[in-house]
């Protein structure tokens, strides 16, 4: 880790810190993934495993952030220019060693990206045909991770809860099931895209359950017709039967080729709701030159 | 399903590269034979310690391929058993931390005569991690089973067949 020079720290997380920093030989700019390894019962974290190697796999797309190694560093040994240089930090975190992902470095995502252009000097919507790239460029790295995706056997069967953020949750997880797939990342990517045209999140529920509402709100409550064995699912209750709005209320600026995708990465079955494949093949995107891409 | 076990094939290729395993047939046949023995204990450790935790077949032998791939990357001295034994506990630990719901604490390890603790243990797992450059998404012949399968037994095949 005497390779690199940390500059600053530009996020924060549960997972640990997240440092940009200069690798000192070739002055490449990188940014440090801070895990801590902590001397438990666990050995080496579980999610930092299977990270790392389901990035290994998925680095060679473009479209996914690359990871460019790992590395080990054990917390005694002299390395004051990295760890936490607070003394009193220092003896409790003794025995204890980090791990780095070394990733490439991005100025900026796509989060601070629409916050620029919704508060501060110059608000301002983000033009359509900046929209429909960030959209095909997202839908083209989760195809590559889709394509790859049958990585882990087991785990992609009956998994945790607690996946993705609460806002870009697909309303099968929200219920309980445990067997979702592909389709989850669908919905998030329709809640992205609104949000795009928005500025603002599309569902922002503060909890599992205003979450639904606000799904159900918009795209109405789901029934048997609509998406066979809703009602079968762990966490389903009797809910309000509110009707479905209009898609274009709340994205006016997003045309009607552009309504239609999201409205099908919307579905509310995620055996209907549209492939990130299929997505790049829809007609939003015909007035786009996909060559560049 | 013809263009994913193609995806599979690409990425074993990837993750093993065919001079890794030209370099441990080679060092199979020039190495001692305590190797040799100690690989058989090893494995069948590693396939005792599997039923006692209840583990898929698949994960005791995804740990096998990281023992071969580590040992076909460095050398282990002669005689040292509780090295190899080290190494084992660190390849089934990854090995179920990948492929398992739920991986047991390290203590729940049967080492026997031995006493590792859990520090040496993650010491061993960082080691197996580097020495494989963190390349733990192996493609075993498992991953080709429910393919072939169907393709000679037709589409009827119940799946309980080869779900271990």
């Amino acid at each position: 880790m005497e390779k690199y020079e940390k500059l600053e720290k530009v996020g924060e997380g549960t997972y640990g810190k997240v440092y940009k920093a200069k690798d000192k030989v070739t002055g490449q700019i990188v940014a440090l993934k801070k895990t801590r390894l902590e001397m438990d019962e666990e050995g080496v974290p579980p999610t930092a495993l299977r990270e790392v190697s389901l990035l290994q796999m998925l680095s060679q797309s473009l479209y996914v952030v690359r990871l460019l190694s790992v590395e080990h560093v054990d917390a005694n040994s002299t390395n004051s220019n990295l760890d936490d240089s607070d003394p009193s930090k220092r003896n409790h975190t003794n025995n204890k060693s980090n791990l780095y992902l070394v990733f490439e470095y991005l100025d900026t995502d796509l989060k601070k990206f629409i916050d620029s252009h919704r508060k501060g000097a110059n608000p301002r919507p983000l033009p359509p045909s900046l929209i429909q790239s960030f959209l095909f460029q997202l839908c083209k790295g989760v195809a590559h991770c889709h394509s790859h995706g049958r990585a882990f056997t087991v785990p992609l069967k009956s998994y945790t809860h607690e996946i993705v953020t609460l806002w870009y949750r697909a309303p099968e997880v929200l219920l309980g099931s445990s067997h979702y797939s592909t389709g989850v990342d669908m919905w998030s990517v329709g809640c992205i895209f609104a949000e795009m045209s928005r500025r603002q999140a599309l569902f922002p529920g503060d909890s599992e359950f205003q979450q639904l509402l606000h799904i159900f709100r918009l795209l109405g409550t789901p029934t048997e017709e609509q998406w066979p064995g809703v009602t079968a699912l762990r966490d389903w209750h009797v809910y309000p039967k509110w009707e479905p709005q209009n898609l274009v209320r709340v994205v006016p600026s997003l045309g009607p080729q552009g309504v239609d995708l999201l409205s099908k990465m919307l579905k509310y079955d995620p055996a209907e709701r549209i492939s990130a494949k299929a997505a790049m093949d829809h007609p939003y995107f015909d007035s786009l030159d996909k060559s560049q891409f | 399903d013809a263009e994913y076990v193609e995806k599979l094939v690409e990425r074993e290729t990837i993750t093993f590269g065919y001079r890794c395993r030209s370099s441990f047939d080679d060092c199979l046949i020039s190495s001692h034979n305590w190797l040799k023995f100690a690989r058989l204990d090893a494995i069948e450790w590693i396939l005792n310690t599997r039923a006692i935790h209840g583990f898929r077949f698949h994960t005791a032998y995804l740990s096998v391929t990281y023992f071969d791939r580590f040992v076909s990357k460095r050398s282990i001295d002669e005689g040292k058993l509780w090295a190899v034994r080290l190494l084992s506990v660190a390849c089934l630990s990854l090995a179920a931390k990948m492929e398992e719901r739920k991986a047991p604490p390290l203590s729940e390890f049967p080492v026997e005569d031995y006493c590792f603790g859990n520090k040496v243990i993650q010491r061993m797992e960082l080691l197996v991690l580097n020495t494989l450059d963190w390349r733990m998404n192996s493609i075993t012949p498992f991953a080709y089973l429910h393919y072939f399968i169907r393709k000679t037994c037709g589409e009827s095949t119940p799946k309980e067949t080869v779900s271990r």
